[in-house]
């Protein structure tokens, strides 16, 4: 009995189709096999040997053709092993890391395909650690926890620089690595714009923002808050520019960060002044005084987005801030701008404006709990470490929010409540209709109060985010929001209410001696921004599927404290694991 | 990652337009191929087989390292003179590989001498048995014949995925470069069998590739150095592949 196999599309070398033919052949019970590319002259052969069946008739000159000759049906099945094994080859052997779990790295290493980074968010005391690890094992390393020593971070960033790596982080929420969003990240099209940042929400404001205007964003790498400290001096923000500047892809490179320490300041500066490609550069807080050549240094994360916007477009910058359309009728003693936020930066950036629109009539008051504290103004950034000790963070967790809003009302000077959204990874499903109801009650409150109030929002999102951001849009507008496209847009906004302005900074191009740098940038830390990340995640499950779900590999790494936890310990097993080059 | 090729085969080398798309369609021990969306194959890989024109020659560690990233099916697309997949980027920017069209330098009579050890006795208990292929070869020289069925018989016959048929026709087409023989109306027969699909698609490759004067390294080779040498090179390609092409080179340049 013949029974014929054929393997559509199948290549294997001569020499491997020669072997299965002996292997099929020593079969017990096998009279007689053949083996061959199914082209009309070997089915002419197959015919002509005995070997001839219909089904082989539908072999194409690419399918590998197998007849085997039998008396022995259940011999067909060994045969059809055996071909499976012998074509299955060393070709096939991928994607084999998905969801697989490892609980040391040794295990990591073998289940992931070509790691190239290690995302870490374990808790901060033992993240320094895992981040050494991870450098010794040649992985980049975005660090989400916090609580890790800055003299951690100067360590593990020198290591990093001198081995060709990137850390991202500590306390780095936000990063987009050839498009895969990791962390707090918003699902931003890839495009030609590449950013690098030292804030998180300020990235997803300026990355949204450059969505929403229809380019894109596919490498905005995240430094963390203190990269641009005197003591770490900027060693990933640095090599980060260098980077973005040699990817042909990029065109406009824009850098986000609080004003660094003045000498960080200028060495990241004289940097940016050796490249050649158009920058936007944004130190959020301070005003621009004036302006360079092939340097646009704008005031607000809008004005960064806009202007990158632009120059990507090959237009001439142009930014025009505006105000949204708002029908609220406040009395005289309404004077009180309330900010809500759940994004650090955006908060800075309120307080920030409000500063500069009322500078010469109002008097702060200092306190770690406000952003921003006078009479009558109150900024609070709600997922600073003092409101969200044993708490979740405002993204994920709506409660403080509501409450903070319900206690407002209270406050009849209040004019303008602005709170902000942020969507995407890692955010709430759906913040909005967890706000709304709370807005409702507010605005009837104040209304029966005899007064009016404004609550502007903006939603910090794409249409690509799962939350969805026109919806979310819509659910705020529904409670009486007033919807603001931008945080800049949404502050301005409620400063004129209360009858201030903002000026933009009008400024002079200036130019600048800078000395030569060399703008070379190691291999690995191009092939990270030029293709999907293969993660190993420590920590945080939801950012493996997070990664998976944007079509990169991942592999979770479930970490467990080594020696009980005992910190001390624990660093002398890795001292001994790094000097012996070995694992536990 | 990124990654370097060594050299890039002159009909490679119009086939990485900016944009252009192809797919993986089979790896290999020593690479890989590659095809566009017009069928057009391009193998990526080391030079142990010798250099192809529609090749593009990797080191070996490059191969290696591509290997592990890549499977049947993926897409590599061309930007900026790069070959991008999504876990790594081919640089392109490499020399061009050498045409090696100089068949007048090639030494015959050394050539004939040095066939007289290399034993084809193998062949005799083949389809391909001496008679045949002597038959083939006469016949290609005589304007009055049609050779299409004879022609249908070789191409895509025979074991491996340059079925033998087609190395030896190969074969005999370098022979006929080297020393001319072959009538025109029996090139243009070949080219339009090309056409059907007759035989797998690297083995086309290898023969259209031929009718146009173009041949891998270790078969232009015997034009440089006719050694004894030079063919035991040739016949170390493949598993037969080298020394079916060699029998064929053989039985044109013996056929007086």
């Amino acid at each position: 009995m013949l029974y014929t196999i054929i393997k559509e599309n199948t290549y294997k070398d001569s020499i491997v189709l020669m072997l299965l033919s002996n292997k099929l052949s020593a079969i017990d019970g096998v009279s007689k096999v053949s083996i061959m590319m199914g082209t009309p002259a070997n089915k002419d052969i197959f015919k002509s040997s005995g070997l001839g069946t219909d089904e082989l008739e539908k072999a194409k000159p690419n399918d590998i053709v197998i007849v085997v000759d039998t008396d022995q049906e259940q011999k067909v099945d060994e045969v059809k092993e055996e071909v499976e094994i012998a074509l299955k080859g060393e070709s096939d052997s991928q994607n084999t890391s998905k969801g697989q779990e490892a609980h040391n790295w040794k295990r990591a290493m073998e289940l992931a395909n070509n790691p190239n980074l290690a995302l870490i968010s374990i808790p901060g005391q033992y993240a320094a650690m895992e981040a050494e690890n991870a450098l010794n094992e040649g992985l980049h390393v975005f660090m989400f926890s916090d609580n890790v020593s800055k003299e951690d971070e100067v360590k593990l960033k020198q290591k990093a620089h001198e081995k060709g790596l990137l850390v991202m982080g500590p306390d780095c929420g936000t990063a987009l690595i050839h498009g895969v969003p990791l962390a707090f990240t918003n699902n931003v099209n890839e495009g030609d714009i590449g950013i690098v940042g030292a804030s998180g929400t300020g990235i997803q404001e300026v990355t949204t923002i450059i969505d929403r205007y229809g380019k894109g964003v596919t490498n905005a790498l995240g430094t963390g808050g203190r990269d641009l400290s005197t003591e770490v001096g900027a060693i990933t923000m640095l090599d980060s520019i260098k980077a973005l500047n040699q990817d042909p892809k990029v065109k406009v490179i824009t850098v986000i960060s609080k004003p660094p320490a003045e000498e960080v300041q200028r060495k990241v500066l004289n940097l940016l002044r050796n490249i050649d490609k158009p920058v936007v550069t944004l130190f959020l807080g301070d005003k621009p005084s004036y302006q360079e050549e092939n340097i646009y240094h704008a005031y607000t994360l809008e004005e960064a987005a806009v202007v990158a916007v632009q120059l990507s477009n090959g237009d001439k910058p142009n930014f025009e801030p505006t105000t949204a359309d708002v029908n609220v009728v406040l009395k005289e003693s309404q004077v009180g701008i309330k900010g809500y936020y759940s994004g650090g930066t955006l908060a800075s950036e309120a307080a920030m404006l409000v500063r500069d629109a009322f500078k010469d009539t109002m008097t702060e008051e200092q306190s770690d709990r406000y952003v921003l504290k006078t009479n009558t103004h109150e900024i609070i950034d709600l997922g600073d470490d003092v409101y969200t000790k044993g708490k979740p963070h405002p993204m994920i967790d709506p409660e403080k929010r509501i409450e903070m809003l319900e206690k407002s009302v209270n406050d009849p000077e209040t004019a303008v409540i602005m709170i902000d959204n942020v969507i995407g990874n890692g955010g709430h499903e759906d913040m909005a209709s967890e706000l709304a109801p709370a807005i409702k009650r507010i605005l009837d409150s104040a209304r029966q109060d005899g007064r009016q109030l404004a609550v502007l929002a903006t939603v910090v999102g794409t249409a690509q985010d799962i939350q969805g951001y026109e919806k979310q849009m819509e659910i705020l507008k529904e409670s009486g929001a007033i919807i603001c496209k931008t945080n800049d847009q949404m502050v301005r906004t409620a400063i004129q209410l209360i009858c201030g302005k903002v000026e933009q900074p009008i400024v002079d191009v200036q130019k600048f001696d800078y000395t030569k740098e060399n703008l070379a940038v190691d291999d690995k830390v191009m092939s990270f921004i030029n293709m999907k990340p293969s993660v190993i995640n420590i920590g945080l499950k939801s950012f493996t599927e997070a990664v998976q779900n944007s079509g990169s590999e991942c592999v979770q790494f479930n970490w467990r404290p080594i020696a009980g936890g005992d910190e001390k310990l624990m660093k002398v097993l890795q001292f001994l694991n790094y000097y012996e080059g070995g694992t536990i | 990652m990124i990654l370097q090729a060594s050299a890039v085969g002159s009909i490679a080398l119009p086939l990485l337009n900016e944009g252009n798309t192809f797919s993986v369609h089979s790896i290999f021990e020593k690479g890989l191929n590659i095809v566009d969306q017009n069928g057009e194959l391009i193998f990526a890989g080391t030079d142990e087989n010798g250099t192809f024109p529609f090749g593009i020659l990797l080191d070996p560690q490059t191969k290696e390292t591509i290997k592990t990233y890549i499977q049947v099916g993926d897409t590599l697309t061309v930007r900026h003179n790069r070959l991008t997949h999504n876990r790594f980027d081919m640089l392109l920017n490499s020399k061009t590989l050498p045409l090696n069209m100089d068949f007048e330098h090639a030494n015959i009579t050394q050539l004939k001498e040095n066939f007289q050890d290399i034993s084809f006795k193998a062949y005799d208990s083949t389809d391909f048995e001496r008679a045949r292929v002597l038959s083939l070869i006469n016949r290609l020289q005589d304007p009055s014949e049609n050779l299409e069925e004879t022609l249908r018989y070789f191409i895509g016959r025979g074991q491996g995925l340059t079925p033998t048929g087609d190395d030896i026709l190969v074969g005999i087409l370098y022979g006929h470069f080297i020393n001319h023989f072959i009538e025109h109306k029996h090139l243009e027969t070949l080219k339009a069998l090309m056409k059907e699909p007759l035989t797998t698609i690297v083995s086309k490759r290898f023969i259209t590739c031929a009718l146009d004067g173009l041949f891998s390294s270790k078969i232009t080779a015997l034009q440089h150095d006719p050694s004894l040498e030079s063919m035991k090179r040739l016949i170390n390609v493949g598993s037969s592949s080298g020394m079916d092409t060699l029998y064929g080179i053989y039985m044109s340049l013996t056929k007086e």
